[in-house]
């Protein structure tokens, strides 16, 4: 009961923070959306530290470091340590810039402009919709499993076999729903800096209690390599070398991802993404590598002595997805502190739902409704109740897959992420490409959505991993490689966009090329 | 006034280019591959070396933001709003509508 009782008070907690970060509210759809481009180098930092922190880094790596061992840290946090900050200083940085400049609040806008084409926009919404459900359902699934195993409680009924997850996940979109309504975006980074302090603090003390009551980290490490069935975890053995090496576009996802985007342009100028660049490699790194020690640790840890279950393990075989990490601490642990340790999972998903639902809002405000009706026809009041209406109809898609069979986190997550990384062409190519043409922007968007959409059925949609043999390559190389050459060729034997828009979109060094304001 | 304002230094760049292309060739660390030495008796050699990596990655990136800073994004930043030959997107306004659930605040600047 404790456990319980300590996670309805953290979510209480939000709900005051969210209602308290409306009274910065200034009541504009511009604060709404992007938070009035006003958010200094901390608040950035933990704001997009936290939304790319998700159920993924935290249940999701656990997990499949219990599965596969260390390689799971060099396969992810690694690769994303070196080149998320590179997305950030390559991508984030122009785009806030672009956005500052013409005033965009969602991708869509972006390449509508630069590649002057209504009809991209058109297609691109959709795609992204589609990708982000997925990166929505990793978190719902990672919330219902940990609070489950958390919670569990043989001597109150209700509780025998801990909260159900179709509860869980009903009470965290409510809760992020509500908070993110009255706050907007501000309201979320808000939460997310909370968030972000949380699953830092609460991390550290987990993997430090877990590894005393394992005899500490030595003891525990030992364990697992005096155990033939789980030692080579401890190596990259059964990890295919170009399963390793292809991992690599799996991080160039954030380039792509809408909610970040809509962080970077809540920036308050260039020099805030400063702290990021430097400071989020080292957060990856103080939040991946305790995960990957406890999913290693818990195939070989055994309940101490004097312990009911003394010598059994405590992560049996046949334990359901997911619950590697919420399994240790509830064992390990004292219901207190697997309360505290439980909200700060959750806080780590929660810090990503809450930029997730909002990003998916904007859109379809901006990219859709205001596209067809005139712009005079809603007040700024009407637009924020038609992106509130629209992430409740995605978020209840969302928690209605969330009710199937549930997949592996890791997977479902790197399949996700494959489908973004693979348009990272296309955002790189409008930054930087004068050549980049609307038909080959468009060509590059159809095909990685066809190749993407058909490797993941293949792969049981995302029950596997679909490894491409017999390179044992990740499916996004065969992605990304489609949609690189896709948005070359075509552009390539079509029509460039005018020169007014290149000069426009590619920076200019000199001040004086830069169109004068018009008198008022 | 034809003030240029400079992008990053070329040299500097180049130089950030080469170090973090090595670096990610680093990533493929094939030596520690089937290596299960443990570093400090419990963290595997693996391990170690990834998260050293992650750590040199962010030296990187400090000694890009000291030494390869493009100023000129400040430039590109620079806004035309009221030029209509760049507004071609339904703009969000920053005046003050009506709103629901909370009292209207002053536009103060803040942090947060």
């Amino acid at each position: 009961m404790i456990p319980l009782i300590i996670i309805c008070c953290y979510l209480a907690g939000l709900l005051i923070l969210g209602l308290a970060s409306s009274r910065f509210f200034r009541g504009t759809s511009q604060d709404y959306f992007v938070a009035s481009r006003s958010i200094g180098p901390f608040l950035l930092l933990m704001s997009i530290f936290g939304t790319t922190m998700t159920a993924f880094a935290l249940v999701g790596s656990t997990g499949e470091a219990y599965r596969n061992g260390i390689g799971t840290y060099g396969k992810m946090a690694s690769y994303s340590a070196l080149l998320h900050s590179a997305c950030f200083f390559l991508v984030g940085m122009k785009l806030w810039a672009l956005g500052k400049r013409f005033g965009f609040v969602t991708q869509c806008a972006f390449f509508r402009a630069r590649f002057e084409s209504p009809l991209l926009g058109y297609m691109l919404f959709p795609i992204l919709v589609a990708l982000v459900i997925p990166y929505l359902l990793i978190g719902i699934l990672g919330a219902g499993g940990v609070v489950r195993s958390i919670t569990v409680d043989p001597d109150i009924a209700l509780l025998r076999t801990g909260v159900p997850p179709w509860l869980t996940g009903l009470i965290i979109c409510a809760v992020v729903l509500t908070y993110i309504f009255f706050g907007g975006l501000r309201g979320a980074v808000w939460a997310n800096t909370l968030q972000t302090i949380v699953f830092l603090i609460t991390g550290a003390v987990t993997v430090w209690i877990i590894s005393s009551k394992l005899g500490g980290p030595a003891a525990a490490t030992q364990a697992v390599a005096e155990n033939a069935d789980h030692a080579h975890k401890l190596a990259r053995d059964k990890i295919p070398t170009m399963q390793f090496l292809t991992y690599c576009f799996i991080p160039l996802s954030v380039g792509m991802f809408p909610h970040l985007f809509q962080h970077w342009l809540t920036a308050r100028s260039a020099r805030t993404f400063r702290l990021t660049l430097i400071a989020h490699p080292i957060f990856i790194m103080i939040v991946w590598v305790p995960c990957i020690m406890i999913g290693v640790w818990a195939t070989a840890a055994v309940f101490p002595e004097g312990a009911e279950r003394a010598g059994q393990l405590i992560v049996p075989a046949g334990h359901r997805p997911n619950t590697e990490l919420a399994i240790m601490v509830k064992a390990l642990t004292n219901p207190f502190l697997a309360g505290l340790l439980a909200a700060g999972i959750l806080a780590a998903i929660m810090s990503s739902l809450d930029s997730q639902f909002l990003c998916l809002g904007t859109m379809f405000t901006t990219d859709i409704v205001l596209r067809i009706f005139p712009e005079d026809r809603f007040s700024d009041r009407q637009k924020v109740i038609i992106a509130r209406g629209f992430i409740v109809f995605i978020v209840l898609v969302t928690y209605l897959l969330s009710l199937a069979e549930p997949r592996h986190i890791f997977r479902v997550g790197v399949w996700c992420f494959s489908g973004f990384g693979s348009l990272f062409p296309l955002v790189i190519a409008a930054l930087y490409w004068r050549r980049a043409t609307k038909a080959g922007a468009i060509a590059c968007l159809l095909v990685t959505a066809v190749t993407w959409f058909v490797m993941f059925t293949l792969s049981g949609f995302g029950n596997t991993y679909l490894l491409i043999t017999p390179w044992k390559l990740m499916p996004a190389t065969i992605i990304f490689a489609a949609s690189a050459v896709s948005l070359v060729v075509v552009s390539l034997v079509t029509n460039p966009p005018s020169h007014r828009t290149i000069k426009q979109f590619m920076c200019s060094t000199s001040v004086n090329d830069i169109p004068p304001k018009p008198s008022s | 006034m034809n003030e240029k304002i400079h992008g990053p230094n070329r040299c500097a760049m180049l130089i950030v280019w080469l170090a973090a292309t090595v670096l990610f060739l680093l990533h493929q660390d094939f030596w520690f591959w089937e290596n299960r030495t443990l570093v400090f008796d419990f963290m595997p050699i693996g391990l170690a070396y990834h998260a050293l990596y992650s750590m040199v990655a962010a030296s990187l990136w400090a000694l890009t933001v000291k030494f390869a800073w493009p100023s000129n994004i400040e430039v590109l930043a620079q806004s035309q709003a009221s030029d209509p030959h760049t507004q071609t997107e339904p703009h969000l306004t920053d005046s003050m509508p009506e709103r629901t659930g909370a009292a209207l605040k002053d536009n103060s600047d803040s942090d947060a």
